[in-house]
């Protein structure tokens, strides 16, 4: 129980950067949504 | 038929973010800490900027950067040559989900301690070892005195005289590697134990009540070993004993007691 609820809480902002950037990640790679909005360099 | 499509690609790309996740979390839990960790936080802040130039419509800056990235790839090797060579080396070297030690390093690991623990109790010198398992113990080791060295038992020998320094409080280690020295562990509130035992005893106790770390004490007063784990002592016999009860606590955490 210690170790599991430590782990929500242990490295909680690497891991929420780790999502977003996840996240990101994926919508750049499959979705025209983002792709629409940014003009990103070649 | 659509809504089992559906399903799947709704399945599809939870465990590609999932996997994705996974990946960034660990990029940035082996950079952190390291030089890079800066200079990755010195390249976001510059593609935050890239963004908000598009958006703010600030062209000239916008431009700039573009061509900034463009050539970014190469300079992003060079800078981070070290730790990809670092990286693709541990990558090489280990389970790909296991980043712990090989069984028989930790039970070299746990020679090391056993060896040192006996020798401290022969000389009447106490001694307190925190083996750190899964949760980190990052608050305890910023307490104490920052030593990253591979464990021994005349490194910890030397940690527990009484003319060292670093004497007082813990030693906690990690894997292969003793972290730091001198560090100051909670200590139990339990009514049961706390008027009878010593502050070592109960600093023991404090800790394991907290974390699922494993502590390895001397009593300098009757030179007896103790081992703690999730706030109660094991009893310990004899070496082999000792060797016998950190092999079930650290190689096999999750069937918890000791026999």
């Amino acid at each position: 129980m210690k170790v599991t609820k430590a782990w929500f809480t242990q490295n909680l902002a690497l891991k929420v950067i780790a999502l977003v950037l996840a996240i990101f990640t994926w919508l750049y790679l499959n979705d025209e949504i983002l792709k629409s909005l940014f003009t990103f360099p070649k | 038929m659509n809504v089992t499509f559906d399903i799947y690609t709704t399945i599809k790309a939870v465990l590609e973010i999932l996997i994705l996740w996974l990946v960034f979390y660990r990029i940035l839990l082996f950079v952190e800490g390291t030089r890079s960790f800066h200079v990755l936080k010195g390249i976001a802040y510059l593609i935050i900027a890239f963004f908000l130039f598009q958006v703010l419509g600030l062209d000239t800056l916008n431009w700039l950067l573009t061509k900034i990235f463009a050539i970014s790839v190469i300079g992003v090797l060079v800078i981070f040559q070290p730790e990809l060579r670092q990286g693709l080396a541990r990558l090489g070297q280990q389970h790909l989900f296991n980043v712990g030690l090989e069984e028989s390093e930790m039970m070299a690991v746990c020679e090391e301690i056993t060896t040192a623990v006996y020798r401290l109790s022969k000389n009447r010198l106490g001694c307190l070892i925190a083996i750190e398992r899964e949760l980190k113990l990052k608050t305890y080791i910023e307490s104490g005195i920052a030593i990253d060295a591979k464990i021994s038992a005349e490194l910890l020998q030397s940690i527990f005289h009484t003319s060292s320094p670093l004497h007082d409080g813990g030693v906690i280690s990690r894997g292969d590697r003793i972290v730091a020295a001198s560090c100051l562990f909670p200590l139990t509130e339990n009514p049961n134990f706390s008027k009878i035992i010593g502050t070592r005893h109960r600093a023991a106790l404090g800790l394991t009540e907290q974390t699922d770390a494993v502590v390895v004490m001397v009593s300098e007063e009757t030179q007896e070993i103790s081992v703690a784990e999730d706030g109660r002592f094991i009893p310990v016999v004899n070496r082999e004993r000792l060797i016998s009860v950190l092999r079930d606590l650290l190689l096999k955490p999750k069937k918890g007691t000791a026999a």
